[in-house]
């Protein structure tokens, strides 16, 4: 089902996301624009989102460090923003419906080896926090504002807890006195978009590409051969399997068969030894 | 975790310290945000105080930062190693936890009352980055210490007023290297990684326990969490000691054989 999703507003050159930047068509995977004479900042509004740490990566509002991290990562995040919502007749890229163009600021809270079966909602979360029942890291980031005066409403170094949570809902209110008066000044960024639940791949992937690769290795194929197989039934990335075979083979080139030395290290790497690499 | 790590600018500590520089460029955005590192991914990005790699592995950093952000972003390919920089100014305070145990929360708060109550040890340091230090009149930077409830009580009243300093009328703040940011390339592999997802895999298809796969991995130095990951998406939340059900065992051996 469709929704509002946070989003990365970085974009390519060409205009579109760059965290959409790795998939096919990733050129029309663009914001929805706003028309010509459209009123800028028409709306106000906090939006409160939960997403898994896959998603969140995939959005480009974080970053995932190991396949660990992932599992058992939510990602809570608040906007406070001005903007203007946009939207599209037929979706951008097949998958961008709308878009919210603002300014004011995102808290993204990363809620760790969330064990507990707590309702992820910000209030809860913090009172989480200060229970000791849950990891909690938080950023606040700011988008179209130069202007630091808001930092006096921020939270300190400390923790997210219903103290600091409380900070960043006055924050909230002062953020959107400040965009009011300051509208003139303001650049609207491409913050939130409205699309299907955005497609992540499985961690798992990309270890599935390097086992394939190693058996290809250990049993004598060069990567043009692996890539070839892989092709026809369209499976794993390409760069995953070129990066195997590089790490891999002491001396790489695509069309080169390996040389025993560097099949023995496939099949050493397939049996869980180090390698390097 | 953040896509914008911070990172350390002090000179051969790390490859990406190294590429520092100043660009002249205007601030766009703030950031204040407090994340939690674990010891190896601090000393990658020469951030907390470990002497060596081997006393980074049993350690763990919290960083909390108040700044001020350009857009600027450059990529720099260094070692081998592309890097997209950014850069920025403010105050970031780094403890440092020398022994971090499972069982502790990973926020300044926490810490402080671990290490007042003698359950961990922890040190600080305030980095001020792109802020003349001689221009804060009146305000008392630490520097380095211990870390405990007394200096954490300290060090808010120092970052408050030198967040007061950044948002005045004589502030002066220059655009300095502070972050890196992160995102795992489409094709990046890796392989010490792949390696604990593969055994958990194959040992999830020969119907082994996560207790038994658990103990076995240990011996190959294989890492525990990531297999733990492998179990729960296969697997579902099933109990460490519990056989995994049929339909567990022939998911995993579905993903054995796509890889053939």
């Amino acid at each position: 089902m469709a929704d509002w999703y946070p989003i990365s507003p970085r974009l390519t050159k060409e205009g579109a996301f760059e965290a959409f930047s790795d998939l096919e068509n990733a050129k029309d995977m663009k914001p929805v624009p706003l028309a010509p004479n459209q009123r800028q900042f028409s709306d106000f509004k906090v939006h409160f989102t939960s997403v898994s740490l896959d998603t969140a990566s995939r959005l480009g509002i974080a970053s995932i460090v190991d396949i660990s991290s992932a599992s058992n990562t939510l990602v809570m995040t608040y906007d406070a923003m001005r903007y203007t919502e946009t939207s599209a007749e037929s979706p951008l890229g097949g998958a961008i419906y709308g878009t919210r163009w603002g300014a004011g600021f995102r808290v993204m809270v990363t809620i760790w080896d969330l064990q507990a079966k707590l309702e992820v909602q910000p209030g809860i979360i913090a009172a989480g926090v200060e229970l000791g029942m849950v990891n909690a890291s938080f950023e606040i980031v700011g988008f179209g504002i130069a202007n630091g005066d808001i930092f006096k409403d921020l939270p300190g170094p400390g923790r997210f807890d219903r103290n600091n949570y409380s900070r960043l809902s006055k924050a909230a209110d002062a953020i959107n006195g400040y965009l009011q008066k300051n509208v003139d000044s303001l650049v609207p960024q491409p913050l939130q978009v409205f699309m299907s639940a955005p497609r992540v791949q499985s961690q798992l992937a990309s270890s599935q590409a390097a086992l394939y690769a190693a058996r290809q290795l250990s049993a004598g194929k060069t990567c043009v051969v692996a890539l070839l197989a892989n092709r026809v039934k369209s499976r794993f990335n390409e760069d995953a399997i070129r990066n195997v075979y590089k790490a891999l083979m002491e001396d790489f080139a695509e069309n080169k068969l390996p040389s025993s030395q560097e099949r023995d290290r496939a099949k050493d790497w397939l049996k869980f030894e180090q390698v390097g690499g | 975790m953040s896509n914008l790590i911070p990172v350390g600018t002090q000179q051969g500590q790390s490859p990406v310290a190294a590429a520092s520089a100043s660009p002249a460029a205007s601030f766009t955005s703030f950031r204040v945000s407090q994340d939690f590192f674990t010891g190896e991914q601090a000393f990658t990005s020469s951030i907390g105080k470990f002497s060596d790699a081997s006393s980074a592995s049993k350690g763990a950093v919290v960083v909390y930062e108040a700044m001020m952000l350009t857009d600027q972003e450059e990529t720099r390919t260094i070692e081998g190693v592309r890097w997209s920089v950014r850069y920025g100014a403010g105050i970031r305070l780094e403890i440092t936890v020398k022994e971090a145990k499972s069982e502790m929360r990973f926020d300044a708060y926490a810490i402080a009352l671990n290490a007042s109550i003698n359950n961990t040890q922890a040190e600080y340091e305030v980095k001020l980055i792109g802020l003349d230090a001689e221009r804060l009149k009146g305000v008392s930077i630490p520097g380095i210490g211990e870390f405990n409830y007394d200096s954490y009580e300290k060090l808010i009243t120092t970052v408050e007023a030198v967040r007061q300093y950044m948002v005045s009328d004589g502030a002066q703040l220059t655009p300095s290297l502070s972050h890196v940011r992160l995102g795992r390339a489409p094709g990046a592999v890796d392989l010490r990684e792949a390696q604990s997802v593969i055994f958990g895999v194959q040992k999830l298809a020969r119907g082994t326990t996560l207790l038994s796969a658990l103990a076995d991995a240990q011996e190959k130095q294989l890492n525990a969490n990531v297999i733990r990951a492998v179990y729960q998406e296969l697997a579902g939340s099933a109990s460490e000691q519990q056989d995994p059900t049929k339909e567990a065992r022939r998911r995993a051996e579905s993903w054995l054989e796509l890889a053939s």
